[in-house]
């Protein structure tokens, strides 16, 4: 079943009329978690707040679970759309103790102190419900924030950038318990985010936004192994990027494509000189903890980075490499 | 534009229409007097144009220009030592310069008058402690006497933004001009100085609309202004019509200055960074340098605060049994009550704009939203004349109706009751009230609104759960602002208070008017203390 069905959405801001969103398409699945990926500016927030209904598009039609609920001649109010969100800061009421805060979204019935209790257990932190806002660590604010949105039992759920806010050892740990929690709800999920390891780790659906189009949607082992640009193959990771009359020089027959790409953990390589490898000079390293990258340049005078686990070279030594098949990319131009 | 704005499902048709109501009414005064402006004047303006009217314009042109001058003078020099030198008392003195904005300038105007009277205290010490038979007389009642009493109750205007500009924004620019070798004087003068005029004449501009909208004081001092000549028009050659139109001269000039500045503002945007915003490091001078600082920074408070309060409190002191009483005491009642309501409704409505304009989703209702706060430009006495006109109308057709179709006469609802009077004062100090709250809201931003707006709750209750409480300072100092100016104004009371309500204003204004100025003393001394309690709050503020 499909939760929601973004037909055409457009939207510029007055102040600098630069379109933000043009003329967009998606839908999401029930029970999917998709994650919106793009550079700063790409208008993944504004996406989820016009699905949240805190903004209104310029042209375009937002269905929710079958019912319009923004058209040209519609608009369902934020309050009414029973959508969760959850702020990039978090957006805690500070004059309310974590209990008022979490059934701030609850009707007033028997059964909504039960509720609270409920999601405050499911967040682990059913001991906290007395204490305000400002007592609670960033991770436990992060969950008081999840617990509110899903108390009033939301169709769809939006987090804006849920971890930007985080200290980066804590990160990893909220990222995954917040999950299992989305993740045992069942609900619908969509979160927007710069860091394409969240949206790796989490998501079961992934869409690159740039210059307000989705120019890829995906799972994650799709958009990881089969990007369909070079900017897109960038977001996960470092890359080298060939056109076709560099590809030449390696000898290797492939499909043809406008532009090949590896990751500088794929390419092969030896101290002695061995069949259909080209001779290459390191010259620079720099350090990157487990990893240590080296830059390197071929007889074909091409320069390429490569990514290995141990330092076993030094700079101005002769090695010998080849780029596996396997993991070659191929990029065709934009018409 | 009306059909695209009324088409657009997106737009909050009933907040938006809610907000433009407002606006209406709020502007409905203004409207009333610019479209007079086309009506012309009654029969006594050619009298006026032909004997009068050069006196007026020359006399408020002079006040406005001399006011500027002397402010000038008196706020940005004191500004200047207080947040570039360190100096004995400098943080006391930092303060106590603010003090004169607690007294209304017809206050300061009747204690100077009493100050430099035949018997008073200036020639009473020359002749007591200092022996000397003969005193010359300063006549202080005069136009030249009238601009130094109000540049001493205005300059806090100029010295409040300037003190502002110069210890928070020009840390950056003074560091770069002495890395450049100039010295801390040359520096001020050709760098901070003029990155400060916005700021100054943004406080300038404060003090030419005190100045154009004062009755109390020109009117004692016996100096014909286009205020006092709107009053005139009125009630000595009772002709509506003459005054409506002087109002809507004295309204397009005042308009015109704020043009002004906007554009003499807009063309200059000035960047600071945010390094830019640390404090100015003082420098200490030698200790006889320290000394003449002192000095000059105890002048303005000693002639624009001490001098007139010591003269309020002696005439306080000779006049209090003759004043105190029960009737004095209601009086100050419906001073404190009328405040209240005043206050009140200033801060409901202005909390309402501001967030109607968010919820409406139109940009035309975002902006019409902030025109209300044009009424503070407007003076007194203009809105008092242009509420009179249009509720004159509707009164007169309510109780035409209620007579024809009721066969019952009933009174005025709008004209003459203290409904009028509190929506005169409203349409007058709502932007009092609106730049703390919205300065509020800003700071608190929409998060938590649109926090609450994501949890399904309604906006009557986001208001009072969520917007409220989370803004309560920005209410409450909103409230207090326009609480005190409310207790201040008088040439709006003095034309539309109902009879038989008196406040403290008018009192103190109908004794100096019966030449009883001792007894204006005491309704002064309460002015005057309600107008010290935003002064202590604001002078924490700013120190923050």
């Amino acid at each position: 079943m499909i939760v929601l069905n973004i037909r055409g959405v457009t939207k510029s801001y007055t102040s600098d009329r630069k379109c933000v969103l043009s003329n967009l398409d998606f839908t999401l699945e029930k029970g999917d978690i998709c994650a919106f990926i793009g550079e700063s500016g790409t208008g993944k927030s504004t996406l989820l707040r016009l699905i949240a209904g805190l903004e209104t598009s310029d042209s375009g039609t937002i269905i929710l679970e079958g019912k319009t609920v923004e058209s040209a001649s519609k608009f369902v109010a934020a309050e009414d759309r029973g959508i969760g969100f959850v702020f990039q800061d978090f957006a805690l009421f500070p004059h309310m103790s974590i209990k008022k805060n979490v059934g701030y979204g609850l009707a007033k019935s028997q059964d909504k102190m039960a509720r609270v209790s409920e999601v405050l257990r499911m967040v682990g932190l059913v001991s906290h419900g007395d204490r305000y806002p400002h007592e609670l660590s960033g991770g436990e604010q992060q969950r008081i924030a999840l617990a509110r949105a899903l108390a009033p039992n939301p169709k769809l759920l939006l987090l804006d950038e849920p971890f930007s806010n985080l200290d980066t050892a804590l990160k990893s740990q909220i990222r995954n318990e917040l999950f299992e929690i989305i993740k045992a709800t069942s609900i619908s999920c969509i979160f927007v985010t710069h860091d394409a390891r969240d949206a790796i780790s989490l998501a079961h659906k992934i869409a690159v936004l740039d210059q307000g189009k989705v120019i890829q949607m995906g799972t994650p082992k799709v958009l990881f192994d089969q990007p369909f640009t070079p900017a897109i193959a960038r977001f996960f990771g470092e890359i080298n990027i060939f056109n076709q009359e560099d590809f030449q020089h390696f000898d290797i027959e492939l499909e043809k494509a406008d532009f090949y790409g590896i990751r500088p953990e794929h390419i092969t390589y030896s101290l002695t000189p061995e069949k259909n490898r080209q001779a290459a000079v390191i010259i620079g390293e720099t350090f990157h903890g487990l990893w240590r990258k080296y830059r390197i340049k071929l007889s074909s005078q091409i320069e390429l980075d490569l990514m290995i686990d141990a330092q076993v070279l030094i700079e101005g030594k002769e090695i010998f490499v080849t780029l596996n098949p396997a993991y070659i990319l191929r990029f065709q131009k934009k018409n | 534009m009306f059909s695209s704005f009324y088409d657009n499902a997106k737009i909050d048709k009933k907040w938006s229409l809610l907000t433009i109501a407002i606006v209406l009414l709020l502007g409905a005064p203004l409207l009333t007097i610019l479209l007079k402006l086309f009506s012309g004047p009654g029969e006594s303006w050619e009298h006026i144009k032909e004997y009068l009217l050069l006196d007026y314009l020359l006399n408020s042109l002079f006040l406005m220009f001399a006011c500027s001058i002397f402010t000038l003078i008196l706020g940005v020099i004191p500004a200047w030592l207080v947040s570039a030198y360190s100096f004995p008392f400098r943080k006391l003195l930092q303060w106590l310069l603010i003090l004169p904005l607690a007294f209304p300038n017809y206050l300061t105007a009747y204690a100077y008058a009493g100050l430099f009277d035949y018997s008073g205290i200036y020639e009473r010490i020359m002749v007591q402690i200092f022996n000397l038979d003969h005193v010359s007389h300063i006549d202080i009642m005069g136009i030249w006497g009238l601009a130094w009493v109000m540049s001493f109750s205005l300059y806090p205007y100029v010295y409040l933004s300037a003190r502002s500009f110069f210890s928070h924004q020009s840390h950056g620019q003074m560091s770069a001009a002495k890395v450049l070798g100039a010295g801390r004087f040359k520096a001020f003068y050709s760098i901070v100085l003029p990155l400060a005029r916005p700021a100054v004449v943004g406080g300038l501009l404060l003090v030419v609309m005190e100045v154009l909208g004062d009755y109390g004081s020109a009117y004692y001092y016996g100096v014909s202004t286009y205020t006092t000549a709107i009053f005139r028009s009125w009630f000595a050659l009772e002709e509506p019509e003459t005054a409506v139109y002087l109002s809507a001269q004295l309204c397009m000039f005042i308009l015109f200055l704020i043009v002004m500045e906007r554009s003499l503002r807009g063309g200059k945007k000035y960047q600071f960074n945010s390094e830019g915003s640390q404090e100015l490091i003082k420098k200490t001078p030698k200790s006889h340098i320290q000394a003449i600082f002192m000095l000059v920074t105890i002048i303005p408070i000693s002639l624009g605060f001490i001098l007139p309060l010591i003269q309020i409190i002696y005439w306080a002191s000779i006049t209090f049994h003759e004043v105190w009483s029960t009737s004095f005491l209601s009086i100050v009642w419906s001073s404190f009550y009328l405040s209240m309501i005043t206050a009140f409704i200033c801060i409901c409505i202005s909390f309402f704009l501001i967030y109607a304009a968010k919820w409406s989703r139109s940009l035309i209702i975002q902006r019409l939203s902030t025109l209300p706060v044009l009424g503070y430009a407007v003076p007194g006495v203009v809105i008092a004349v242009g509420i009179m006109i249009p509720t004159l109308i509707f009164d007169k057709f309510l109780v035409n109706m209620t007579q024809y179709y009721l066969n019952w006469s009933m009174g005025f609802i709008i004209n003459g009751t203290i409904i009028g009077l509190v929506f005169a004062y409203s349409v007058r100090f709502l932007a009092v009230s609106y730049h703390p709250i919205e300065t509020s809201i800003q700071k608190t931003g929409m998060r938590f609104e649109q926090a609450a707006q994501m949890l399904g709750v309604q906006r009557w209750k986001r208001m009072l759960q969520i917007n409220i409480p989370l803004n309560k300072v920005g209410l409450l100092s909103g409230a207090l602002l326009v609480f005190v100016d409310t207790m201040k104004e008088l040439p709006l009371t003095l034309l539309l208070k109902p009879y038989g309500i008196m406040t403290l204003s008018a009192k103190a204004f109908e004794y100096a008017s019966d030449e009883r100025i001792a007894e204006t003393a005491l309704p002064a001394l309460f002015i005057i203390m309600t107008g010290l309690i935003p002064i202590f709050l604001l002078n924490r503020m700013m120190n923050v």
